[in-house]
């Protein structure tokens, strides 16, 4: 049997350490211990070494009155020692300042009673952790005499180190997710795949307004769901048809998000996400304050482009009148002043209408009225009615149209609004004298518009933000395109509200082409 | 040949300005109301042939000075075009539905104001 330098899988040895095999039992110094030289041994003390020295497991003896000290090599293994300490010594001398901890143990196993004591903290003095053991203690008596009083305790030891450590992580785990838990601001409910709750927080229970006593572990979900759908705090209509639905979903692993409010006027967010193992993760959310300020915008948006529109229509108007020479003629000074405030009141004009315009869009108030739209018409109507922009420049607009005919559903005047931006943002970053070309083609299922120029280009940096509210591309203070910067945002909620999208494309060598694509209508 | 309008606005400088938009054109005599209860005692007089309402007024809004001169006999059929600073789709949709001949937003082009109001006319 192989001795030094072996590393048993059950516990570790320092290098050079001789792991006890049979050879060094028997040559172990037996005369200067109780049990005298081996020769001199009972038969049974001879039989118990015998199974120690077999054994893979790692266990030891206690014999005798002396309660001596006998263990294998796998159960060295576990204590790690190097050499063969305490082997034949009386148990109360290896023990030490244990002793009397141990010492009830080893009575009780001499008294005849057989016991496991289980997850036994052992030290490893090589890896300076502890390993946990499960110990079996058995009483061994007198082969001759079974009634006699224990003449021997065996002890066999079982590793349970990682399945102690692994139950311990889990318990961590298991701490640190029902803190989280408690201590985020959503409210946060788990079932079970037969419906019961298993974990909620404080939140959750305030959200549905449950009392304390109300909502238990081990409860089933249903019977919460049909509290709160009679109370009305899952919308209005029949209880018994909300419950069933929700339960339903739940039941077929659906996830999904429900906004309902409370008969108190909560709105609440409920988030529900399938898990593995047919469980179930509920979040809520208490979005009262988020709803409540989303309609005092509304309000507030309302009510101050009414409040800036009428002052803006008494300026412009007045210019209007004035610039056109219906209350006099002007010096030519006046008349470049005038001018100029009359292209600032357009500005502020197209700002508040822009602002509105978006504000509706995001908001879903807009009602779009749909039509069947033959597209080639409609691009020659918007490349002819846009042709003033491009006037002032001399950038020619041009339409690139299909022969066969390309129908789509959708708003004529919506269409035309995201032409008439694209259009003018595509003439306003072009050189003078150059061209923008509005091509009309169909792919599989889609209708595609592009507005091509071979204008200044979109930087890569600033592409991901194209599309977003007041992004404008030259952002400078000294902006040389003028703007509302809301033109984009406002063409891709029409376009994405009709069905479709908008997409940017950097025209080769130079220029950018804004692609807009809509479903074919099927008719 | 010449129309009378009755313009109500409660706004005293967009009512001046609205007013000379108006009177750009010589076939157009505007009389201008501040308020809907000075419209209504100006109309059975004045007999315009088209009024022209602001919507949001304090005390009479503009639907409810509708409602009222369509219950005198005098503006049972007159048209009556409204100007608003609120022109939102769903807003115009619902004060046509009111039995407006027209909605005309604000700012309006003061240049081309009367042409618009001139196609609510009879024959216009």
């Amino acid at each position: 049997m192989a001795s030094d330098r072996l590393r048993d899988p059950l516990g570790s040895l320092p290098d050079g350490a001789a792991l006890l095999d049979r050879g060094s039992f028997e040559r172990h110094d037996w005369e200067h211990t109780p049990l005298g030289p081996i020769d001199t041994w009972p038969r049974q003390l001879h039989f118990l070494a015998d199974l120690l020295l077999c054994s893979k497991q790692p266990m030891f003896l206690l014999w005798g009155p002396e309660r001596v000290f006998i263990y294998n090599g796998a159960y060295q293994a576990v204590w790690g020692n190097r050499s063969h300490e305490g082997l034949g010594c009386p148990v109360a001398q290896v023990a030490g300042e244990n002793w009397a901890q141990l010492k009830p143990m080893v009575d009780e196993v001499f008294g005849g009673r057989s016991f496991v004591e289980r997850n036994f903290p052992i030290p490893d003095a090589i890896e300076r952790k502890v390993r946990y053991f499960d110990l079996s203690d058995t009483p061994i008596h007198d082969y001759a005499d079974s009634d006699s009083a224990a003449v021997a305790a065996l002890c066999i030891t079982t590793d349970v180190t990682e399945q102690v450590l692994s139950a311990e992580r889990m318990r961590e785990e298991r701490e640190i997710l029902a803190l989280t838990v408690e201590n985020v601001t959503e409210g946060v409910a788990l079932i079970e795949r037969d419906f019961s709750l298993v974990l909620w927080n404080e939140p959750f229970r305030e959200h549905f307004g449950y009392q304390p006593g109300q909502i238990r572990h081990g409860m089933n979900a249903a019977e919460l769901i049909r509290h709160s759908a009679h109370r009305g705090d899952l919308g209005a209509g029949d209880p018994g048809g909300i419950v069933a639905a929700l339960v339903q979903s739940i039941r077929e692993n659906g996830s999904g998000t429900l906004e309902v409010q409370r008969s108190n006027g909560t709105d609440l967010k409920l988030l529900r996400r399938a898990l593995s193992g047919g469980r179930h993760l509920l979040v809520s959310q208490d979005i009262t304050d988020e709803r409540r300020t989303a309609r005092l915008k509304d309000e507030l948006v309302s009510t101050v482009s009414h409040e800036l529109r009428t002052p803006l229509a008494a300026i412009s108007g007045a210019l209007g009148i004035v610039a056109a020479g219906a209350a006099g003629d002007l010096s030519e000074k006046a008349e470049r002043l005038i001018r100029i405030a009359q292209r600032n009141s357009e500005r502020l004009i197209a700002l508040v209408n822009d602002l509105l315009d978006a504000d509706k869009l995001r908001s879903g108030k807009v009602e779009f009225q749909w039509e069947r739209i033959d597209l080639a018409d409609l691009v020659r109507a918007s490349v002819e009615q846009n042709q003033p922009y491009g006037e002032g420049t001399s950038v020619t607009i041009e339409a690139e149209l299909s022969t066969a005919a390309i129908v789509v559903l959708a708003d004529r005047n919506r269409l035309l609004q995201v032409l008439a931006n694209l259009i003018s943002n595509a003439v306003k970053f072009s050189a003078a004298g150059g061209q923008v070309l509005v091509r009309l083609a169909a792919g599989e299922g889609a209708a595609r518009i592009s507005v091509v120029d071979r204008g200044i280009g979109v930087d890569e940096q600033f592409r991901s933000r194209l599309f977003e509210r007041f992004s404008q591309h030259d952002g400078s203070a000294s902006r040389v395109q003028q703007g509302t910067g809301l033109g984009l945002a406002i063409s891709r909620s029409i376009i994405e509200q009709l069905g479709g999208s908008i997409q940017f494309e950097p025209t080769l060598p130079q220029g950018a082409t804004f692609h807009v694509d809509l479903p074919l209508s099927d008719e | 040949m010449s129309w009378r309008i009755l313009y109500v606005d409660d706004e005293n400088d967009l009512r001046e300005v609205a007013q000379m938009s108006l009177e750009l054109d010589p076939e157009l005599e505007v009389c201008a109301c501040s308020s809907g209860a000075k419209a209504l005692a100006e109309l059975p007089g004045w007999r315009p042939d088209l009024v022209l309402l602001d919507v949001m007024m304090p005390e009479m809004d503009g639907p409810s000075t509708l409602q009222r001169i369509r219950d005198m006999p005098e503006g049972r059929d007159l048209p009556i075009v409204f100007i608003t600073a609120r022109a939102g789709d769903n807003d115009a949709a619902k004060l046509m539905a009111l039995g407006a001949a027209g909605v005309i937003t604000k700012p309006f082009d003061p240049m081309l104001l009367a042409a618009q109001v001139r196609s609510y006319l009879p024959g216009g």
